[in-house]
């Protein structure tokens, strides 16, 4: 009997009783093939070794990941401070959120992937237990890779926010504008019952010219009706 | 069904005509042979047994229907987003008892048939 004369078209009742009982099974429409059987056992081969191969990735991940997040730590530790040593305050406010968040990121990626390869499941299971929640050993094994490909998938997420976090940290220092060079020292003058404290702009034979922050025009004091006359490290 | 009458139930004859397929269909409505198809946390996996089309002999094949197949989005979502209604599972027989001509190291009579089984989602397990 070949499989076109046992056709859904020649047993109208295929897919009901009788012969298919109550087990909600259908007539297949043909026997497998001899290359079906054999992609069916090439297949069984395949779902033994997704565990191993989920993990396989997950340590080639983790070693190049580690091997990154040293170097970055490094750079942050050798050459962070110099970098934003010219930056004003709320750049470098900006450049530490980025090298932060990417460092926070890759740590997290980090720890996704050393997830992925040694799971995090430390409870004693049975094979009953094992058998009542999976249905088969296999079973389970795939549901450890499919567990462990999420996480795999999750830390290679992080890992390439981490690296856009540290990409614009490194724009952002490129191109952030440097801070105003603060002055060495400022002077403060005490001149006709007044002092006024501020940056020499200039200053001649007769009088200095001093820049008070806040005041719209620079003052110029007399040599003559200079009283005292100090250095100091700032205004307040 | 030449193959059924001709081919000796006792020997080792490897053999997947449309007739077992058919004998097989015949044996799940009497319950001589019994088969389950269930997904849980998106895994697929099928258990088929009873008693063997050809040689009667007991038969109990377990099969896992889901593998991881890549690392990118779409690997665990083939797995918990292609269940089927209905699976189709081919069986061989891998019974304990030994048939003359048997290669050494293999079990059964080797005859393989199909089975077309609903698929039952087990409640709380999708992930």
């Amino acid at each position: 009997m070949t499989a076109e004369d046992a056709s859904p078209a020649a047993r109208p009742d295929a897919e009901g009783p009788p012969g298919a009982g109550d087990s909600g099974a259908r007539l297949p429409q043909r026997a497998p093939s001899r290359a079906e059987l054999a992609e069916r056992d090439r297949f069984a081969e395949l779902t033994t070794g997704s565990l191993a191969s989920v993990r396989g990735s997950a340590q080639a991940w983790r070693n190049g990941l580690a091997a990154s997040l040293t170097l970055i730590i490094t750079g942050f530790v050798v050459a962070g401070r110099s970098v934003t040593r010219d930056l004003s305050t709320g750049w470098r406010l900006g450049v530490t959120l980025c090298f932060g968040a990417g460092l926070a990121l890759a740590l997290a990626g980090l720890w996704l992937t050393l997830a992925a390869e040694a799971g995090t499941d430390t409870r004693k299971r049975t094979l009953a237990s094992i058998r009542a929640e999976h249905g088969t050993l296999a079973a389970y094994e795939v549901s450890l890779a499919a567990r462990a490909a999420t996480r795999l998938r999750r830390g290679r997420q992080a890992v390439a926010l981490a690296l856009c976090s540290l990409l614009a940290g490194v724009v952002v220092t490129w191109w952030a504008p440097a801070a105003a060079p603060s002055p060495a020292a400022y002077l403060e003058v005490t001149a006709v019952g007044h002092i006024w404290c501020g940056e020499l702009l200039s200053g001649n034979g007769s009088s200095i010219r001093l820049y008070i922050s806040g005041q719209h025009s620079d003052i110029v004091i007399p040599l003559d009706q200079m009283s005292n006359l100090q250095i100091r490290a700032s205004c307040r | 069904m030449s193959n059924h009458e001709t081919a000796g139930q006792d020997a080792y004859h490897e053999d997947s005509d449309y007739s077992w397929t058919e004998i097989a269909f015949e044996e799940l409505g009497r319950g001589e042979l019994r088969g389950e198809v269930t997904a849980r946390k998106g895994v697929v996996s099928s258990r088929v047994w009873g008693s063997c089309p050809r040689c009667r002999h007991a038969v109990d094949d377990e099969q896992t229907h889901s593998a991881i197949t890549g690392l990118g989005a779409s690997a665990t979502r083939g797995v918990r987003d292609d269940v089927p209604d209905h699976l189709t599972v081919d069986v061989t027989c891998r019974c304990a008892e030994r048939h003359a001509g048997a290669p050494s190291g293999v079990s059964g009579c080797g005859v393989s048939f199909r089975v077309e089984l609903p698929v039952h989602v087990v409640p709380g397990s999708r992930s």
